[in-house]
């Protein structure tokens, strides 16, 4: 009782600091998104996000960005360019008063702070965290959702805890059959649901799976889920939670909406029934050259990354002539078991008009398609990028 | 709890003494926004009759540009306001509809 009362006036302690600061945000966000006041017929500028200037703003509330893709050039993504989804936004978390709470079905259920979590062996890994509905925009009809294009993605290196390790110290029962991470994002009304997913409890003792402190090398920004974020690498972006505070360890998966009505496909065998999202797709992209691009004739480095969630990509072939022909790219990145692979393919082009196409292909055999069939939410797009070039 | 500031134009949904900073200040910003924009110039929705209606149920939980970028027919917008009157957003019947005939008619299938 003590205990949870302590963790109580904590969290208004952080609340009321956070709030002061949100409003100030809020308030920056309503007035560059709606510079308005004046008669002038003119639209608004499109509005920015302190911070991450240079991304396109998709909502700026909750705040969701996306990358462009000339943006994404580096194969690790600098924080300022790293994408954000947001289902709710949440107040900032002061890193004194953080605590994560793991409790249920555990032996030792257990209040962690952010220095007790600094003092535990710390890991790195590059990862790439991916939206399920990055590329929902290229559906057609279209489906209902945050209309991405092909740049809510990136990849990150992260650093921090094991989950392992943090339920471990937990002790959990034989009955804990599922992790159900909880942060501390907040609904705008009693009404709607938490947001609250759950994963199963072999995917949560991946050493890969870790509670991120840092993002590239700083403490994880609040945008994208600091002071302790989940990351679930080759999963999809919302299995990773932001503001992690509480893990409940549980015999069953969670089964609020967010698992039964989001992040669902449907099944190839049975197109009724649906799935719950978990690894991403095969998949690639091109970074370079840019659809629409005017170049100048001579050699020229295609170049992009493909990935592939659970699986590892065995191969990205391009294509030059609009499918008719394929070539394997040189796979030339640093090999992460769960980040991207940069690719790239030497290409010397006659003058005129091109279009250059990636496919990927995985070690679980699958291949990039050349189209999909309709997904409900548009999760899953994964179609085979093409790009249309003028050579002078 | 932290709620996002406009949650509190909610009925019933004020709370201590944040809500006397947020309550001013959010909804001076919404209703001078809102009431600075007859022809909705600035509000990145189509024009339509009822768009302030629209405006002003929606923009208490999410940005405008959320409804905006969707292209539904009148069945997926009827799915997607009914999951939000159900989570909450102050929408009568009668105002359903208007919203879903403004939502289906400038938002409609492209």
């Amino acid at each position: 009782m003590e205990n949870s009362r302590e963790t109580q006036q904590e969290r208004d302690g952080v609340t009321r600091r956070a709030f002061i600061i949100q409003m100030g945000t809020a308030a920056a966000i309503l007035n560059a998104s709606m510079p308005v006041f004046a008669q002038a017929p003119a639209p608004a500028p499109p509005p920015t996000i302190p911070g991450k200037e240079k991304l396109i703003v998709r909502s700026p509330r909750p705040i969701n960005l996306e990358t462009p893709l000339k943006d994404l050039a580096s194969e690790i993504t600098p924080n300022d360019l790293f994408f954000v989804r947001n289902n709710y936004d949440g107040p900032e978390i002061n890193p004194d008063q953080y605590a994560l709470r793991i409790d249920s079905e555990v032996e030792n259920p257990l209040t962690l702070r952010l220095d007790d979590l600094k003092r535990m062996d710390q890991v790195t890994h590059t990862i790439t965290i991916e939206c399920a509905g990055n590329g929902r925009s290229f559906y057609s009809p279209k489906a209902p959702g945050l209309q991405w294009e092909r740049g809510a993605i990136g990849t990150g290196v992260w650093t921090g805890v094991r989950l392992a390790d943090v339920i471990r110290m937990a002790k959990p029962r034989p009955t804990a059959k599922h992790v159900v991470p909880n942060g501390n994002d907040v609904p705008p009304t009693p009404q709607a649901p938490d947001f609250i997913r759950s994963h199963p409890i072999w995917k949560a003792m991946d050493p890969h799976t870790m509670l991120a402190l840092q993002m590239n090398g700083k403490p994880v920004p609040h945008l994208h889920g600091g002071p302790v974020r989940l990351v679930v690498p080759g999963w999809i972006g919302s299995a990773s939670i932001k503001w992690l505070t509480h893990i409940t360890l549980a015999d069953k998966e969670f089964d609020g909406p967010f698992m039964k009505r989001s992040y669902r496909s449907p099944r190839i065998e049975d197109p009724n029934d649906s799935y719950s999202l978990r690894s991403l797709e095969c998949k690639s992209v091109i970074v370079n050259p840019l659809d629409g691009a005017q170049l100048a004739g001579g050699p020229v480095t295609i170049f992009g990354y493909g990935w592939a969630g659970e699986g590892t990509v065995v191969g990205v072939d391009v294509s030059a002539d609009g499918g008719q022909s394929w070539a394997p790219a040189k796979l030339t990145g640093d090999e992460h078991r769960y980040a991207w692979r940069r690719w790239e393919f030497a290409w010397t082009p006659k003058s005129g008009q091109h279009t250059i196409m990636a496919r990927a292909s995985d070690s679980l055999g699958r291949v990039q398609p050349a189209s999909r069939p309709r997904d409900p939410q548009g999760y899953r797009w994964n179609v085979i990028h093409a790009v249309r070039v003028n050579v002078a | 709890m932290w709620r996002s500031p406009a949650w509190r134009l909610l009925p019933g949904g004020a709370e201590g003494r944040r809500a006397l900073i947020s309550v001013p200040l959010t909804l001076g910003l919404t209703i001078g926004w809102v009431a600075a924009q007859p022809q909705a110039q600035g509000i990145p929705l189509p024009p339509g009759k009822d768009v302030e209606l629209v405006v002003s149920r929606c923009i208490i939980c999410h940005s405008l540009e959320m409804v905006a970028q969707q292209r539904q027919d009148l069945a997926g917008w009827q799915a997607i306001v009914d999951r939000m009157i159900q989570y909450g957003a102050p929408i009568s019947t009668e105002e359903r509809q208007v919203i879903l005939e403004y939502l289906a008619t400038s938002l409609g299938p492209q």
